[in-house]
């Protein structure tokens, strides 16, 4: 499989604090990688370090196949697009004259950015300067900013972050046009765990500065546990009728469970009814990617 | 790097600010021409009064050659005003992620951003030096310019303002945040407050001579309208050597940093 990005034992220590250790993640070209972790858990440093903001402290990591350590890394990332943490902008100039400034950067021409600036929906900005723009306004111009070069491999770090629903569903339709039309290979983080599960095809699950574990989705899928969740009257009554069918589950709340084992509904509902406890509701659940990393990294804690 | 210099000059060019600061540049021109020919209107007439005191009150007259040089603490702040304010916008804004992300290297960044901050210096102190001469010329007239003097000291002006200007991307690029950029246009006048200390050092001649000439700011009252400094060229390899030093150091410190 050829790799975009592939970090070896990657470690970064801000004075003593370590931010990544010994970390190593593999982004398949073509791929939408997600990264999941909690705030503090290193996904912004790893962004950081291999858009060459910032030095790693030991470990290496290569992009295109070209190391860090390699003079050629250089010409490699005029290949990458980049938004990190909040978007870099130029608050006294207009959308267009931003992404101009990006061009000079480059050393490209400006005839493109119409289409870029349609893409982001920011086509009809004219003179508004970049400073008056909205969270959402500005998280787009950030974004166009990184596609300016036609990268061919694009990190964005919380691209939905201040978007309105339509926001968010413009950017999720952006980013997957840009991955199956363009072939672009899309590492992405996000704290909204629902819409990296609409994107990504892989994941890399970051847990205290480490990958504690990286899989496609397909095998999320794989691994991900079905559940029957039901309302009943009484959740003793029910914890009785499971325990004798040997069934695995988990009590939600006074009136709320999960079954994870694959349930017959008929003799469940009867058995219950036999001592009087009602089933108010019940319904499929497949468990998200929010429950697969929570049961990953052990806990209820600030995603 | 001329993809930088490409992106910084025009983000020097569409600012206000540039601008505004070189009108200011003329304007002070403008004001010390003013205040030079008030000055020499009271003293024409005090030769009026004082007939038998002519000849001291007609050296008290200033020129448009003396106007020359009355800029060079002003031009360092202006300097740091503009481009200073550049540099470290170009790092609160964040807007320096764009150039790293694409591959650009520190070095570069760094070298452009100190090139178009000469380029502002040279252009500010060309503004000061066309103004001074078009309006002080007329107004004031002209002592003895145009004369080798006068020349040899404006052109040894520019390695004086190099190494400020140097100094300024210095500050602004290592401490990337508004501290480096008030640093950087009030260094001359914190360095002048101390233009005393070095008549402490009267009992050795030596080292106050080659304190004099390593500061830049203390070099800049010694060159004028008069004669060539007796050591001009240690003077200039001086700001030379605090250019390179400033420039390297620089360069090594952003190649170190982790930029937000």
């Amino acid at each position: 499989m050829d790799y975009i990005l592939q970090t070896q034992k990657l470690c970064k220590k801000y004075g003593s604090f370590q931010a990544l250790k010994d970390l190593t993640i593999n982004v398949p070209k073509g791929a939408i990688y997600g990264m999941v972790g909690r705030n503090g858990a290193g996904k912004t440093t790893l962004i950081r370090i291999i858009t060459g903001l910032n030095n790693p402290t030991s470990g290496g990591y290569s992009v295109f196949g070209v190391s860090n350590k390699d003079k050629k890394i250089l010409e490699v990332r005029r290949k990458t697009g980049a938004v990190v943490e909040t978007p870099s902008l130029h608050p006294e100039m207009t959308a267009r004259d931003n992404l101009i400034q990006q061009t000079k950067a480059l050393g490209i021409s400006d005839e493109k950015l119409d289409d870029i600036l349609k893409l982001v929906g920011l086509a009809n900005t004219g003179k508004k300067k970049a400073k008056n723009f909205s969270l959402g306004m500005r998280q787009r111009l950030g974004i166009a900013f990184s596609l300016v070069g036609d990268p061919e491999f694009l990190v964005l770090d919380e691209p939905i972050n201040g978007l309105d629903p339509q926001g968010i569903m413009e950017v999720r339709e952006m980013i997957l046009r840009l991955n199956r039309e363009k072939g672009i290979t899309i590492l992405i983080s996000s704290h909204i765990l629902d819409e990296l599960s609409r994107l990504a095809t892989h994941y890399g699950f970051i847990e205290k500065g480490q990958v504690i574990k990286e899989m496609s989705a397909e095998e999320l899928e794989k691994v991900s546990r079905r559940s029957v969740h039901v309302n009943v009257s009484d959740t003793n009554i029910l914890a009785d009728v499971l325990n004798g069918m040997g069934m695995e589950y988990k009590l939600t709340s006074p009136n709320e469970a999960d079954i994870f084992t694959p349930v017959q509904v008929t003799p469940l509902v009867l058995a219950l009814n036999e001592k009087n406890c009602f089933v108010n509701s019940m319904s499929e659940h497949h468990e998200s990617l929010e429950n697969y990393f929570m049961g990953l990294v052990g806990g209820v804690k600030n995603v | 790097m001329s993809e930088l210099l490409a992106e910084g000059y025009r983000r020097l060019f569409k600012g206000k600010r540039f601008y505004i600061v070189m009108i200011a540049m003329a304007v002070i021109a403008v004001l010390l021409t003013l205040i030079f020919a008030a000055s020499n209107y009271i003293i024409n007439a005090e030769i009026k009064n004082e007939t038998g005191a002519a000849e001291l009150l007609e050296t008290m007259k200033t020129y448009a050659d003396d106007l020359l040089f009355k800029n060079s603490g002003i031009l360092v702040m202006l300097v740091g005003i503009t481009a200073g304010m550049l540099i470290v916008q170009d790092f609160r804004n964040n807007t320096i992620r764009n150039k790293i992300i694409i591959g650009h290297s520190r070095t570069n960044i760094y070298l452009a951003n100190l090139i178009i901050s000469v380029t502002v210096m040279l252009i500010y102190e060309a503004v000061y030096v066309i103004a001074a001469l078009i309006l002080g010329g007329i107004m004031l007239g002209f002592r003895n310019f145009p004369n080798k003097e006068v020349i040899v000291n404006l052109l040894l002006l520019l390695p004086i303002e190099l190494a400020m200007t140097s100094i300024i991307v210095f500050l602004c690029n290592t401490m990337k945040n508004v501290g480096g950029f008030v640093l950087s246009i009030t260094m001359h006048i914190i360095v002048s407050l101390f233009s005393m200390v070095p008549l402490l050092l009267n009992k050795h001649p030596k080292i106050q001579e080659l304190i004099m000439e390593a500061v830049p700011s203390f070099q800049m009252d010694m060159l004028g309208n008069g004669d060539i400094p007796e050591h001009w060229l240690r003077m200039m390899l001086l700001m030379f050597a605090i250019t390179f030093v400033s420039t390297i150091c620089g360069i090594l410190s952003f190649k170190k940093s982790d930029l937000k």
